[in-house]
């Protein structure tokens, strides 16, 4: 028999979670994200967001945050649709629909830092000004949600599943 | 592991980052670039041992910036971001 080579399919995202007590993970769905490129500070205003956006292990909160990914660039991110329309704007910037591209996990349990410390080599005792960074190996936004023991992660939609089987693998360990 | 740090970032793991090549290593221009001139910016690097200036990629946030650093004990001695005339 051929060996089984295939990443698994990723499991319904809306019921399937991986409980292991210390570790609770799940798929967050219908969070809208836009990429806001360049000089973003009149559209952040506008959309009453953050315009530094949280860092790698920062901490977001609410409905609508902003997440940060480099110098001139940063995630806004909504349980709702924002007003803010695709393209370039006057103001200096660009905007694009990240919705379909990017997963979004959320982790809470009080092994929370262990699987950050398993996945990254980020110093846990201090953030970084970006949320972008290598997480299980793959480019992946990482910064905490509502409290310590909490992470939200957000990795490129094809690579949702090989995260998730990294998820089992590792939280069964732990 | 090693840390780099990223002038933006601050310190991260040297596997999220990527070697742009010598600092000061500039594309020449004009019409008149003898074919010496294009072989020395493709294909010549300076090497050294010891105090070195390059330029490398913070990949995760696409950072690019000066590294002086040297080459023989790995120490970092400061980083930068890059300036418009040498991107």
């Amino acid at each position: 028999m051929a060996e089984q080579r295939n990443w698994q399919r990723l499991p319904d995202r809306e019921t399937k979670t991986l409980d292991v007590g210390v570790l609770h993970a799940r798929n967050v769905t219908g969070l809208s994200q836009y990429l806001i490129s360049g000089a973003t500070g009149d559209l952040t205003s506008r959309l009453d967001v953050s315009s530094e956006g949280v860092g790698a292990l920062g901490l977001a909160s609410g409905a609508r945050y902003t997440v940060r990914l480099a110098r001139d660039r940063i995630l806004a991110v909504s349980v709702d649709e924002l007003p803010v329309e695709s393209g370039w704007h006057v103001s200096g910037c660009a905007v694009s629909r990240m919705t379909g591209a990017l997963e979004v996990f959320e982790i809470s349990g009080t092994a929370c830092d262990e699987l950050v410390k398993r996945g990254t080599t980020l110093s846990l005792s201090g953030s970084s000004r970006s949320a972008a960074t290598l997480f299980a190996g793959i480019s992946a936004l990482l910064y905490r949600y509502q409290d310590q023991d909490r992470i939200r992660v957000h990795v490129d939609r094809g690579l949702a599943a090989y995260y998730w089987e990294w998820l089992e693998t590792v939280s069964a360990e732990l | 592991m090693q840390l780099f740090p990223c002038p933006f970032c601050g310190p991260r793991s040297e596997s999220e980052f990527h070697f742009g090549g010598d600092f000061g290593n500039l594309r020449p221009e004009g019409s008149d670039v003898s074919a010496s001139e294009w072989s020395a910016y493709l294909h010549l690097r300076a090497n050294p041992k010891g105090s070195s200036s390059e330029v490398w990629m913070h990949m995760t946030c696409g950072e690019l910036f000066r590294m002086d650093r040297n080459t023989v004990d790995n120490t970092v001695n400061s980083s930068a971001e890059l300036e418009d005339t040498h991107r």
